[in-house]
């Protein structure tokens, strides 16, 4: 397993990296064989329960952040977002066109501590729930993944 | 110009940016909208948009229910892809995570008369005002999404209740294929259209191989396209990875005049289209493309396009969602066709 790589701030005009979901056809035989497995760690360089994320203060109140776990076009893109003591994780995937919710690095629509916009296509998602409940992916949510606040430490949590 | 104060009965029972509207007007009972310094109003046939440049209001005038198809659209694809040009006056840019709207800017005369105005706004606040119009403008009866025929004149009067169910009908997203368990649902509920009786209604038999069983899908785009309830709204059919197949039933005009920020694949599946090409910065006429059943084109990444078809056909849009292409695009560091004759 490869470790946490914390996506580095953008630079003026830095554009951000690629890779997004697995959408390939091992995804694809993956959801037909209806594993009991969450359909975030069926994805490739999905973290370990207990695998250590970041520090709380790298994700500033309010904010959102993004982890990268493995290389290349398959690597895993984890979302962290933050509210007062409070932080979410969910897989940098939106349901609607499959791509990541930012298009540069580390740069998310956030609104007041609650919301965030895919900036490709507005749709929005609540924080506490990833629940899209405006755009056009209304009704979907974005695929939760656990996580464990501890000693001001975020880590993967248990499903 | 007086400024219009947010006014949350026009907003949604959720948390979003507030939308600046007016009351509603005595007469015709329509608000009026701000967005930055651009000023919507409506009456009972027309949209009045007007913006500042060279010291005066300037205005553009449109058909009401073409201003809310295109807003529809605009609304429903999240600002799409690049340009959505209302028409050859108005429009907007997605910057993807702000949008800029215009008007005049790609309309040559205009612009070079300075009589032309962008403005930019964060995302979230231009599309709420954006369904916002939608809420307040579209009347009882009328659906920005149907066809003339299915939809009438409801559009036209002073306001006569609205259709909220119309522009708010649920969208579904899929994450691979429709019809895989657990991905978006096939249609079967759906009506077939009524230009598309003819169309086998029957999905493929799947034979896999040993070991492959339970691991192979297949579904029958033809009749899950028959069952469209919209026009000119493409949805996702297959994802891999950043490719896109994003299949969509055609009548009548496409109610918006795209400028491409990437190429965009037309593979025409029934039917025709009847495509008017030109140059997106100046909209001047560059090609016309009438594809039939079985055409492909590939639509280049400098020009916007608008279709029309007189029967309701199927078309598949192919899209590559990169991320990075406007700017490749933009840089010149890739040729804005495909292909070199």
């Amino acid at each position: 397993m490869v470790g946490p790589r914390p996506d580095p701030l953008p630079r003026p005009g830095e554009v951000g990296a690629e890779g997004v979901s697995r959408t390939d056809a091992a995804l694809a035989v993956d959801v037909l064989t209806a594993s009991i497995e969450p359909a975030w760690r069926q994805r490739e360089g999905a973290p370990a329960a207990g695998t250590r994320v970041c520090d709380l203060e790298e994700v500033p109140d309010g904010s959102a952040r993004e982890f990268h776990f493995g290389e290349g076009r398959d690597v895993f893109r984890l979302l962290v977002l933050r509210s007062g003591g409070k932080v979410w994780g969910y897989v940098n995937v939106c349901p609607h066109f499959s791509t990541p919710l930012n298009t540069e690095s580390n740069k998310f629509i956030l609104f007041e501590h609650s919301r965030i916009y895919c900036a490709t296509h507005c749709a929005v998602f609540r924080f506490e729930d990833g629940y899209c409940e405006d755009g056009p992916c209304a009704g979907a949510s974005l695929e939760r993944v656990p996580l464990a606040l501890e000693a001001s430490v975020v880590s993967i949590g248990i499903d | 110009m007086a400024m219009l104060e947010p006014n949350v009965a026009t907003a949604p029972a959720k948390t979003s940016p507030p939308v600046k509207a007016s009351a509603p007007d005595p007469r015709t009972h329509y608000r009026k909208f701000e967005l930055g310094q651009f000023l919507f109003e409506r009456d009972e046939y027309f949209v009045t948009i007007t913006w500042p440049a060279k010291g005066a209001r300037q205005q553009h005038c449109m058909s009401a229910d073409a201003f809310l198809r295109a807003l529809m659209r605009d609304v429903a694809w999240g600002f799409f892809y690049g340009w959505v040009n209302f028409d050859g006056m108005f429009g907007s840019r997605n910057l993807y995570g702000r949008v800029e709207f215009f008007a005049g800017r790609y309309n040559e005369a205009y612009h070079k008369a300075g009589l032309s105005y962008v403005e930019q706004f964060d995302s979230p606040i231009a599309m709420e005002t954006c369904k916002a119009m939608l809420r307040d403008w579209c009347n009882a009866g009328f659906d920005p999404f149907a066809a003339p025929a299915e939809t009438g004149a409801t559009w036209a009067g002073v306001k006569n209740g609205d259709n909220i169910a119309a522009i708010e009908r649920f969208r579904v997203a899929t994450k691979r294929m429709p019809g895989i368990p657990g991905d978006s649902p096939l249609r079967d509920e759906l009506p077939v259209n009524r230009a598309f009786a003819d169309v086998a209604q029957d999905e493929p038999e799947i034979k896999a191989e040993p070991g492959f069983e339970g691991k192979l899908h297949a579904f029958n785009l033809f009749k899950y396209l028959s069952r469209s309830d919209v026009t000119w709204n493409p949805s996702v059919t297959s994802v891999c990875r950043e490719s896109l197949f994003c299949p969509t039933t055609e009548e009548y005009i496409l109610p918006i005049i795209h400028g491409n920020d990437r190429v965009e694949w037309f593979i025409q599946l029934s039917d025709e289209i009847d495509w008017e090409v030109a140059d997106k910065e100046t909209g001047k006429p560059r090609a016309r493309v009438l594809m039939k059943p079985g055409d492909v084109a590939a639509m280049p990444a400098d020009i916007r396009h608008q279709g029309f078809a007189t029967k309701r056909s199927m078309l598949l849009v192919w899209e590559n969602a990169r991320m990075d292409l406007p700017k490749l695009y933009e840089s010149g560091k890739l040729k804005p066709y495909p292909v070199e004759f």
